[in-house]
């Protein structure tokens, strides 16, 4: 059993007076997948916006409670949300790559952070990002071009690039494939697999077959509320609540 | 005269529409069957029917009958005048006619011309009182009679006003093609007499130097060396430069503090401030230019040790720069807030902070709507005409120095202008090549502008 | 792995963060002061205009043979009194002797002393008393030395007001005799050239006739053009044409539209030169681009179910704009008809070549008649070197202000009561 990464303890969270998370209790390990699912609207999203502190973004969203990562709480006031984030990636469901050329987006991280020592070493960060994302073979041959002018698939493995560029521990994956093709959804389910050997991935999925495909431990969100939280197998054919039961079984949702 | 007779054809109009709807109603109660249109239809039927042509009739006369009069006065004396002489005659004895005597010739032919004139005015006048009503009675007849239940008034009455729509739509164009046609006009006859090439390339502007001598003939060696525009385009560049200078910066800034820092109750508040600076007129900031800020210029030049003139670029320039920040801001603001939010949440997430993001990435991504804010800014700059006419010099001096007085296109259009005028003498005819200048360099900059930021909305939809 | 050194780096990155705000912060109060500094200083220097000094002196009704009750008023202001105001004045001291003494007494009032007892004579001419106290308007340098304006220090020849009617002001101040009030011929009056004479009052209608002009022209044809471009023109060259001639015209300087102005209007068709008939013409071709944009986005605001309502119906097209798609962009039309007049009443350089600019005494009484506008006015008297033009130039400044903001407010109420949000 891996040891334990990610730690959230009594999270309530409001958008102004609606509460949109109620006391959510759950542990992620590290080097393993774990996926979050439940209807539309029940939270998972913003549960796991809360792990690199992006719902801080919005004005409104009042946070409380903890989450520790590697045991440091990461609410606590002497926690430097850069430094947060560039230990953690984030992948979002619609791919937004920056308008600049696709070696831009991957040296966009290191270049701010300043993890290249130096030009080359920088183009060495680049390349191998673009590699264990599985994408350096289609563009290495126009590196320049803009990161638009990929197709949807190829969009978001560049944005994956450009999560690992500054090297996480952790990547955070929103539905990542809701945006894309069969195939390209196939794609990036099998570099997951991957990239759960050297880092912690938690995803959020609406379809529940991706996630008995790819994660070791799913939690089922519902109305803000965290229903139930298990090993995935467990999750899927023996669940042992109501709700979850039904969640899988699809009368709703 | 107009006037009365516009109002005497309002009274018909409005006779004929009570006509109109009193005949519609009849026919409605009397014979019982239903009628094409509401009553009121046919009212303004009848209405339109009796007014439009009589005014047009109206408008046709007051045009033409002043080339009738002055053909018919005129035909007395000999053919061979040139046109010149016949426009003074001319002038001579509308004068004479209306009791103001210039000059003591007492000509006999001239007194007589003048009450030749006055005869036919006054004939004119009856002449027009009377068709015009009677034309528009007659009008007024016909169209009730054509009163009946199949008459479709209604669409009769709403193509009337889709006309006057698209006619009124046309004023736009009728207002450009009076801005070029002016303008070029007065410019072909400039560059008659003065060429091209010293206009654009000359190097020194004195338009004082030319005068039109009492028998209207120009001394042509004073043309040379005194239209050469040169000093005035670098005038006009140097002010806009140092206000681009404020602009930009503090324009762009607050753009961005606007867009992505402030929070919506101190936006509130200070959107509507920037905006003020927009409404103040541009004479206000002219009289603070050159009433404080000039001073203040040239006394801290002064003990710095430079020369600085009371009327210096560099203090028109700063107070044009104010006053063109709200362009730039709201526009840029505008645009900014245009970057959809899944860049800032990809920045973000990989740990930057929010200026490196505004400045790496959304910057970058909003360019093209802001280098477009900057045209139309530049442009707004180059127009300008009251804060230089008051804060910056009069004379062209060719200089590059921001402390020395330079004068811009639009401040000589006004000082050749405002002074007494000879209307073709080429000191006039300058001011309108100048205008001509002017109006396609802004034309130019909006339609790059323009052509910019379209590009731009392409990209994000 | 580099995340060690990382901690000097993120340190130098926050702060470029906090300077970053800084400098953006301080671009926004750099606007906000300049706009207080602004109002400040016109305010300071203008409040002034609004008070006159004038001095009291003594007048001797019965010195007049007629009696003056029985007397027209026309026939009061053809008097001649000439002597007799000036021995009034000379009785503040009964016993200065010399000509160039009493000459600068004189000098020390306005040069229409002579016109002001008459005034007072009409205004009172039932209950005259035997002594008459009159208060007469004082020079411009007298007045400027009692708003502290006037540089005392200055040696005497280099200023105008001489030492001895300095010492005459010092001492009828002492005894009293100026006062210091309300300035209502500064609003009245038209221009002169004497600064303590001047007033807005021919500007102020100037602008008046001028605005009023702009708005019956373009108004109508505005919104008549907007509701034609945006509800039934439809989509092809000569439309294309129409809106990018307004966007255009929307961005041309608008001295251009002065000399239009004058090419076409004054020189082809012949109008009268610097009447605000012309100005006003001249002001709604260039508001009208103003007028139409918003309205075209008002018109564009209302939603298609109120237009599909109206012709389920079984409305006609004209009948569905007219009835119900007009009246409910009318708020947005107001608003920008009247930002677009606001713009218009500060408009300076277009009135400027069509002649607004001369120097008119009379007050108009119609848009026919030659005038100045308040800008212009601004314009004038800060190109004048009488100090006392200054207090005059703020003052106008403020009315105009005062105005504009007027407008706007009325605009944003309009826009936030009657503006429905879809």
């Amino acid at each position: 059993m891996n040891k334990e990464k990610i730690s959230a303890n009594n999270i309530n969270v409001h958008y102004g007076d609606k509460q949109a998370l109620f006391d959510i209790n759950m542990k992620m390990n590290e080097k393993e997948v774990t996926a979050l699912i439940g209807p539309s609207g029940c939270g998972k999203s913003t549960f796991l916006r809360c792990i690199n502190r992006m719902n801080d973004v919005i004005d409104i969203c009042k946070i409380s409670g903890n989450i520790t990562v590697d045991g440091h709480n990461i609410y606590s006031k002497d926690t430097k949300v850069e430094r947060l984030r560039e230990n953690i990636g984030m992948v979002f469901q619609k791919p937004n790559p920056f308008p600049k050329s696709i070696f831009e987006n991957v040296a966009y991280g290191p270049r701010i952070h300043g993890t290249a020592l130096d030009k080359t070493d920088l183009e060495e960060v680049v390349v191998n990002s673009l590699k264990r994302a599985a994408i350096f073979d289609e563009v290495k041959d126009r590196m320049h071009e803009s990161g638009t002018s990929l197709s949807g698939g190829q969009q978001q493995r560049l944005c994956i690039a450009r999560a690992i560029s500054v090297n996480p521990d952790i990547i955070l994956m929103d539905e990542p494939c809701s945006a894309l093709d069969p195939i390209a959804t196939a794609k990036i389910e099998d570099l997951m697999g991957e990239l759960s050997k050297d880092f912690t991935i938690v995803i959020v999925t609406h379809s529940m077959q991706q996630a008995a495909r790819v994660s070791k431990k799913t939690g089922f969100f519902h109305m803000g509320y965290l229903i139930e939280v298990g090993p995935t197998e467990v999750i899927f054919s023996n669940p042992e609540n109501q709700k979850t039961q039904d969640y899988i079984t699809g009368r709703f949702g | 005269m107009g006037l009365l007779l516009i109002l005497l054809i309002l009274l018909i109009g409005i006779f004929g529409y009570f006509l109109g709807k009193l005949k519609a109603n009849k026919l409605r109660t009397s014979s019982g069957k239903s009628l094409n249109s509401l009553n009121y239809y046919y009212g303004y039927y009848v209405a339109l029917y009796a007014m439009v042509p009589s005014i047009l009739l109206l408008l046709a006369i007051s045009i033409f009958d002043k080339f009738y009069i002055e053909f018919y006065i005129l035909s007395d004396f000999s053919e061979d005048l040139i046109s010149s002489e016949k426009e003074l005659l001319f002038t001579q004895i509308v004068n004479t006619a209306q009791g103001i005597k210039l000059f003591d010739t007492a000509d006999i032919l001239i007194d007589r011309a003048a009450e030749k004139y006055l005869y036919i005015k006054d004939v004119i006048r009856n002449l027009t009182y009377t068709s015009v009503i009677a034309f528009s009675s007659i009008l007024l007849f016909f169209a009730y009679k054509k009163v009946n239940s199949e008459l479709d008034s209604r669409s009769i009455v709403e193509t009337f006003l889709l006309v006057l729509f698209f006619m009124c739509s046309l004023v736009a164009i009728l207002t450009t093609v009076g801005i070029i046609f002016s303008l070029l006009f007065q410019t072909i006859k400039f560059f008659s007499q003065v060429p091209i090439s010293d206009f654009l390339f000359g190097l020194q502007w004195s338009p004082q130097k030319v005068f039109v001598t009492d028998s209207g003939e120009l001394d042509t060696r004073d043309l040379q060396n005194a239209f050469g525009a040169i000093p005035l385009f670098a005038g006009t560049f140097l002010i806009a430069f140092i206000a681009m200078c404020v602009a930009i910066p503090v324009g762009l800034m607050t753009a961005i503090y606007l867009a992505e820092y402030s929070s919506s109750r101190v936006r509130d508040w200070t959107k509507p401030i920037i905006e003020i600076l927009a409404g103040i007129p541009t004479v206000v900031y002219g009289f603070f230019a050159a009433l404080t800020v000039a001073p203040i210029v040239r006394d801290v030049g002064q003990s710095a040790g430079f020369s600085v003139s009371s009327e210096s670029a560099l203090a028109a320039g700063f107070v044009m720069g104010v006053m063109i920040i709200p362009f730039v801001s709201s526009l840029s603001d505008d645009v900014i807030n245009s970057v959809p939010q899944s860049l800032r949440d990809g920045s973000y997430a990989l740990g930057a902070t929010k200026s490196e993001t505004i400045k790496k990435v959304l910057l970058p991504a909003a360019l093209p709507g802001i280098v477009g804010s900057f045209l139309l800014a530049i442009s707004r700059a180059i127009g300008e005409t009251m804060i230089v006419v008051m804060a910056a010099g009069l004379a062209a001096k060719l200089t590059a120095n921001p402390l020395d007085a330079a004068t811009t296109i639009t401040t000589q259009i006004v000082v050749i202008l405002i002074g007494d005028q000879e209307f073709d003498s080429p000191k006039t005819q300058a001011a309108f090549a100048l205008g001509l200048t002017l109006f396609l360099v802004t034309l130019f900059l909006n339609f790059i502008a323009l052509q910019v930021v379209k590009k731009y909305t392409e990209k994000y939809d | 792995m580099t995340r060690v050194n990382n901690d000097n780096r993120l340190a130098k990155r926050l702060n470029a963060e906090k300077r970053f705000q800084f400098y953006c912060i301080s671009a926004i109060a750099f606007s906000l002061i300049f706009v207080v500094i602004l109002f400040i200083n016109i305010f300071s220097s203008g409040y002034s205009a609004f008070y006159k000094t004038v001095i009291e002196v003594d007048f001797d009704v019965t010195q007049i043979d007629e009696d003056i009750a029985t007397l027209t008023d026309l026939e009061i202001r053809k008097l001649d009194i000439f002597r007799l105001s000036k021995k009034t004045i000379y009785s503040l001291y009964p016993d200065l002797d010399d000509r160039k003494s009493k000459k600068m007494l004189i000098k020390i009032f306005s040069i229409e002393y002579e016109d002001e007892i008459k005034s007072h004579l009409i205004k009172n001419k039932k209950n005259l008393s035997n002594i008459e106290t009159i208060l007469l308007t004082a020079s411009d340098d007298v007045d400027q030395v009692k708003k502290g304006n006037y540089p005392r220090e200055l040696s005497e020849d280099r200023r105008r007001i001489k030492d001895i009617q300095l010492s005459f002001y010092d001492d009828l101040e002492e005894r009293g005799k100026v006062k210091y009030i309300f300035n209502i011929p500064f609003l009245t009056r038209g221009d002169s050239r004497e600064p303590e004479l001047a007033g807005v009052g021919g500007s102020l209608l100037g602008s008046f006739f001028t605005i009023i002009t702009v708005l019956i022209l373009s108004f109508p044809i505005g919104i008549l053009s907007a509701i034609y471009l945006q509800e039934f023109a439809k989509s092809n060259r000569i439309t294309d044409f129409i809106e990018i001639n307004i966007n255009n015209l929307a961005a041309v300087p608008s001295i251009v539209f002065g000399l239009l102005g004058l090419g076409i209007i004054l020189n082809v068709f012949e109008f009268p030169r610097s009447t605000p008939l012309v100005g006003g013409m001249v002001l709604a071709l260039l508001t009208l681009p103003r007028i139409i944009i918003p309205t075209r986005a008002a018109l564009r605001a209302v939603p298609p179910s109120i237009r599909e309502g109206a012709l389920a119906v079984g409305a006609t097209k004209m009948q569905t704009v007219m009835h119900h798609v007009v009246p409910l962009a009318m708020p947005g039309a107001l608003t920008g008809t009247i930002i677009g007049l606001a713009q218009a009443l500060g408009e300076t350089a277009p009135l400027l070549l069509i002649g607004m600019v001369a120097f008119v005494v009379d007050v108009p009484s119609s848009p026919l008649d030659a005038s100045a506008s308040l800008p212009v006015q601004v314009y004038l008297w800060a190109e004048s070197a009488e100090r006392g033009y200054v207090e005059k130039t703020s003052a106008t400044i403020m009315l105009l202000l005062l105005f504009l903001i007027l407008m706007n407010l009325t605009a944003v109420i309009i826009r936030r009561k009657f503006e429905t949000k879809w």
